[in-house]
């Protein structure tokens, strides 16, 4: 899978993501992600080509969790992102 | 909108220039004077507009991501706002990748063309990304290179358009493009002779700046680039209007080579001008609400009383865009709006800059005439 190439920006205690659909304001999306998304955010696009698997792995070294349920809360977000259209299949 | 909201906006304006947000003015009740913030969701809202009229909305929000948590504008207005600062930076580097394949072409025919104004202020700030671009102008030294650079983008399909001033604008990869023959907006004749002569004395007077990773243009040298962003500011002043954003653009330049100039004789030249009184209205102006410390000024000035400037500012917005006769109007209006502006500037006309606005009215009038 691959992310798009949105910037993660951080106001406060917020992280948020705008998506666009064409050049207009009123034609984005905005997400709002806790600290946690947003790490994983920054991670899926440092590894360019991700899998739910490799995104999983980073995440126990880094929140010290079980592999199951981070792999299953990673799975988790990343449907979510496929639903709102800003990670994708990689079809090369 | 209040004062207290327009403050707040300017407080967080100067936190952006600046990189820092002044936590005691958070704190003014502790002072005995009226708190700025928490501001209310409506006032939020009210702040996020003026900085939309104000085309300084990357700038605040640099200011507004410096404040404590408790303080950060509601759910709502945030999500408006970094929606806007992402369309702002997305829409300036289409404008990089525009002007730099423009420029590519003319280079190509071994044209050379100078980047003035809006392009080469951003490269002064902090972060030039933020900052919201309009026209690009371009300025061709000599006559020649003008008429073969649009003729090559007449080749291209473009549609060129004459300007009252006599420049020229047409759209390249959807950004608007002027020409022009001439750098400074000064009409006095005097002046226009003064400035040649000084310009024919600075050895370097077009240098190369790096706009951004991949993009090095030319530009003006520190001090025609200065007497060109003055200038400038004045002239929108006098005329339909001038925002907080082109003040922005003034302490930006001067943060960057303002006291590092030779002050003497640039006041010489602003004296020379006509345009000491102005200079000292736009210095003080930088310093009570944009935070331009006085080290950074080429010279001291005497404190004007800048009520005058801040109301012409509130009014007009951005070149004036914002006033509320002037949103959608046709080109005959627009030119009333323009001749009435001028009157209706008449005693700060006269105040700060009498020579230059006479002239500007009386060329105004003229171009005016002559496009009827």
């Amino acid at each position: 899978m691959r992310a798009k190439e949105l910037k993660l920006r951080k106001l406060g205690d917020s992280y948020m993501l705008v998506d666009t659909v064409a050049d207009k304001v009123d034609m984005t999306q905005v997400l709002t992600l806790n600290s946690v998304a947003a790490w994983l955010w920054d991670e899926a696009r440092r590894q360019g080509d991700f899998t739910a698997e490799t995104l999983a792995n980073e995440l126990c070294l880094k929140y010290e969790v079980e592999h199951d349920e981070a792999l299953r809360d990673v799975e988790e977000q990343l449907a979510l992102w496929k639903e709102y259209g800003i990670i994708f299949n990689d079809e090369r | 909108m209040t004062d207290r909201v327009f403050d707040a906006l300017l407080l967080l304006l100067r936190a952006g220039l600046w990189g820092q947000l002044p936590l005691q003015e958070l704190r003014a009740a502790e002072s005995g004077r009226p708190t700025l913030f928490p501001l209310t969701a409506d006032e939020w809202a009210q702040l996020y507009r003026e900085a939309c009229e104000q085309t300084v909305v990357g700038i605040v929000w640099q200011g507004v991501s410096q404040l404590p948590q408790e303080l950060m504008p509601p759910h709502a207005t945030t999500m408006r706002w970094v929606a806007h600062v992402d369309a702002i930076e997305r829409h300036n580097a289409a404008m990089d990748k525009a002007l730099a394949s423009l420029l590519s072409l003319y280079d190509s025919s071994g044209i050379e063309a100078i980047v003035l104004k809006g392009h080469t202020a951003a490269a002064l700030y902090p972060s030039p990304e933020l900052r919201q671009s309009g026209d690009i102008d371009l300025y061709f030294p000599d006559a020649d290179s003008r008429k073969l650079a649009e003729q090559l983008v007449r080749d291209k399909g473009c549609s060129i358009s004459c300007g009252a001033d006599g420049s020229t604008h047409f759209s390249w990869q959807g950004a608007t493009i002027e020409h022009h023959s001439e750098i400074f907006d000064l009409q006095r004749p005097r002046s226009a002779k003064i400035v040649e002569r000084t310009m024919q004395g600075i050895e370097n007077l077009f240098l190369s700046l790096q706009v951004n990773n991949n993009l090095v243009v030319k530009a003006l040298a520190p001090q025609p680039n200065m007497l060109l962003l003055v200038t400038h500011t004045l002239k929108h002043a006098m005329g339909r209007g001038v925002g907080l954003r082109q003040f922005c653009d003034v302490a930006m330049a001067y943060k960057a080579y303002g006291a590092a100039s030779d002050a003497a004789a640039q006041r010489e030249l602003y004296t020379a001008l006509g345009l000491e009184r102005w200079c000292a209205l736009l210095h003080s102006f930088l310093v009570q609400w944009l935070g331009v410390p006085h080290t950074a000024l080429p010279w001291e000035t005497p404190t004007h009383d800048t009520a005058p400037l801040m109301h012409i500012v509130r009014r007009g917005g951005n070149f004036g865009q914002h006033a509320t006769t002037s949103k959608n109007s046709g080109a005959v209006t627009r030119k009333i709006e323009t001749a009435f502006s001028f009157i209706r500037n008449i005693g700060f006309c006269a105040e700060y800059a009498p020579s230059e606005a006479l002239y500007t009215f009386w060329q105004l009038l003229k171009g005016q005439c002559k496009r009827q």
